[in-house]
């Protein structure tokens, strides 16, 4: 049983009340799953607006053969995936050294040396920086179970793979984080 | 006895505690895991990775998030483009013009039969005219302006346009506007 069904079919026939509700419960969720994705405030913000806007223009063609959650899920996620593609065609062209830095090689390091490690948001970016030396699909992976907190089942149908395949993409995730991570664990 | 190859492709799973992990795989994982100093370091590894990013402080969304949505929406016709993309909306609203065109049409399909049979018609009331007509439909008016003139009377009515079309008997004109009774 969806929770959201009955908002989504309010949502479908045009109603903003419905509409403005789902926004309410899974902005945040979007928003953070942007982050993780991206290791960008501003990017995270420009790709929940347009995964909302998204699902605003489609909901009506919803057809509740997997739930909301997931199916939003989805949508983010080939948002995300269409704007890195679009952001490493810029790099390609642009080369440049500035946005290069950001998403070197030892960002860790970096990170820990001039931002501190003290505070929660400090941890947040070394974490999402972490995230960002994965391939696109161990990090798609494990930010839905370990940083969203999705069911197995639930990733599988938001990625599209068998259950398998995502047993084994998290495995793989987490161990190529660990070492990045290394300077966290004891925090 | 499961090998390290088939093990670590569910040990993610079994670092969550995975609830739909049945017994017998849970079982077997761990008399792997309790013998080999590989994988047990594995798991080790898959929990402690799990906890550092569970703990990780999620993004707050922020201000006026949900306001510059709507605005983006309304910037880009939300409203009217879904009520274009969205069947069940325009669809819905075309029912009343659906029904309308297919009353006409069955009411012309009555009015060529009834014409071809010879007997008279017209827009008399009278209920014995009712009784003895077979088809109610063969009392309904043959002059296309009086049935504009029932259909259009009776538009906001359905009451009344039924006990038109079934009496036969075309509504007289009071002056007054269709949707007042």
């Amino acid at each position: 049983m969806d929770p959201d069904r009955d908002l989504v079919e309010a949502a479908g026939r045009g109603s903003p009340e419905a509409f403005e509700e789902l926004v309410r419960r899974y902005q945040g969720a979007i928003v953070n799953l942007a982050r993780a994705m991206t290791a960008s405030d501003a990017d995270a913000d420009d790709l929940a607006q347009e995964t909302f806007v998204r699902v605003w223009r489609s909901v009506g063609k919803f057809r509740g053969e997997s739930t909301f959650k997931t199916w939003i899920y989805g949508i983010a996620l080939n948002v995300i995936r269409t704007y890195r593609g679009r952001r490493a065609r810029l790099l390609q062209i642009f080369r440049s050294p500035t946005i290069e830095s950001h998403t070197g090689t030892d960002p860790l390091e970096r990170a820990s040396s001039d931002d501190g490690i003290e505070t929660s948001m400090a941890m947040r970016d070394l974490i999402d920086r972490a995230l960002a030396t994965l391939p696109a699909e161990l990090r798609e992976a494990v930010v839905l179970r370990d940083v969203q907190g999705l069911e197995y089942l639930e990733i599988a149908a938001a990625l599209d793979v068998p259950i398998g395949t995502v047993e084994s993409r998290i495995f793989r995730a987490r161990k190529r984080l660990r070492p990045l991570l290394e300077p966290l664990r004891n925090k | 006895m499961l090998s390290c190859w088939e093990s670590e492709s569910l040990l993610a799973r079994y670092a969550d505690a995975e609830s739909r992990l049945t017994e017998g795989v849970r079982l077997e994982i761990g008399a792997h895991v309790a013998s080999c100093a590989a994988c047990r370091a594995s798991l080790e590894e898959q929990r402690k990775v799990r906890d550092i990013l569970g703990a990780r402080e999620p993004s707050q969304v922020a201000a006026g998030f949900a306001a510059r949505l709507s605005a983006r929406i309304d910037r880009e016709g939300g409203a009217a483009w879904l009520d274009l993309a969205n069947w069940r909306v325009w669809s819905a609203g075309l029912v009343p013009l659906a029904a309308s065109l297919l009353l006409v049409a069955y009411l012309d399909a009555g009015s060529s039969t009834s014409s071809t049979s010879g007997e008279p018609s017209g827009s008399s009331s009278s209920s014995s005219q009712v009784a003895e007509a077979s088809n109610p439909l063969d009392l309904w008016p043959t002059s296309p302006d009086q049935r504009a003139s029932v259909l259009l009377q009776s538009a906001s009515n359905g009451d009344l346009l039924l006990e038109t079309i079934l009496t036969g008997a075309v509504p007289a004109t009071s002056g007054e506007p269709a949707n007042v009774r």
